[in-house]
């Protein structure tokens, strides 16, 4: 018989996310494709969203942006990132879920 | 049965586990019934660990049928990362964002300022479990990030674990107060930061 074992939920959460999970790799199931395919397509915009983001945020630090671009680029992003997260939601798909593993590169999220 | 890992060890596992194979390197595997959920198969590896079990851990949230651990463990080249972990386990630093509920940002100029702000949070935090990590002057694995926490391991010795963590908490305790969130330090665990199954093939199971 297996004695109960208590982890703190902290600790627990700690250690489910190690990077030895290979249940993150980009997958397609037979059975689920559309799921499968939608993670990996909104996966990629998500990416590609992330990537202006960090683009504006430099612009911005940089004092390259007016207030009225700021404001436009902030906007567009926002809603692409709203938009987004609406989509893989009808697909069941977390915001986490966005998350691809490109192997060696690691994580796209 | 599910695969919890793999180990050179020969010695008697905990009650309800089971060795599967018959060469230098076997699958430790437990009954399906009481490894269904992350929680079961974590719980079981670190009691193994615990026991003295050096073991190439699975990631519990990978259920994999004892068979597929057993394939792996015969076509995968697993003697060189069992006996670089071997004697070893990992201490976890982490930096908890603490959860605030914020009023919703509707404009553009404040959305963006507010991304900026959360990017220079992160950095702070990274660049602090760096430098603690660099202090323990060990392997360390990549940083880890979930929406709230950011997380890094370092693989060590199991008998200076004890004395290692303690003084990287004198460090996280002197720096609480550089970055946001709560600095903790957890361990000793199975090295599962160190076990990296794509490059052992598992998808070859």
């Amino acid at each position: 018989m297996i004695a109960p074992f208590e982890i703190a939920a902290a600790d627990l959460q700690d250690t489910l996310t190690r990077v030895a999970d290979a249940g993150g790799r980009v997958q397609i199931d037979p059975d689920r494709v559309e799921n499968d395919l939608a993670r990996l397509v909104l996966g990629l915009m998500e990416f590609l969203r992330q990537l202006m983001e960090l683009q504006a945020i430099r612009q911005m630090e940089h004092g390259y942006l007016t207030e009225e671009q700021e404001e436009k680029l902030g906007t567009t992003l926002m809603r692409a990132e709203a938009a987004i997260h609406d989509l893989a939601a009808k697909f069941d798909l977390t915001p986490e879920d966005l998350s691809l593993d490109l192997g060696p590169l690691g994580r796209t999220i | 049965m599910i695969g919890l890992g793999w180990t050179s060890e020969t010695a008697t596992v905990p009650d309800g586990l089971r060795l599967h194979g018959d060469g230098p390197i076997r699958a430790l595997c437990a009954p399906t019934a009481v490894s269904k959920t992350a929680r079961d198969r974590l719980g079981m590896q670190v009691r193994s660990f615990d026991a003295g079990i050096d073991l190439l851990p699975i990631a519990p949230s990978h259920q994999i049928s004892s068979q597929q651990a057993i394939s792996m463990m015969r076509t995968a080249d697993m003697a060189p990362i069992i006996t670089q972990l071997k004697t070893k386990g990992q201490l976890t630093l982490s930096v908890q964002q603490p959860q605030i509920a914020t009023d919703p940002i509707s404009d553009g100029r404040s959305w963006l300022a507010a991304r900026k702000n959360r990017h220079d949070v992160r950095a702070n935090q990274a660049d602090l479990l760096h430098h603690i990590a660099a202090l323990a002057g060990r392997p360390v694995s990549p940083l880890r990030r979930t929406n709230h926490c950011v997380q890094c391991d370092i693989l060590v010795e199991r008998s200076e674990a004890d004395k290692l963590k303690d003084q990287l908490a004198h460090h996280l305790h002197g720096s609480s107060g550089l970055v946001e969130g709560v600095i903790s330090i957890t361990g000793l665990w199975p090295p599962f930061g160190f076990a990296d199954l794509q490059r052992l093939g598992a998808s070859a199971a």
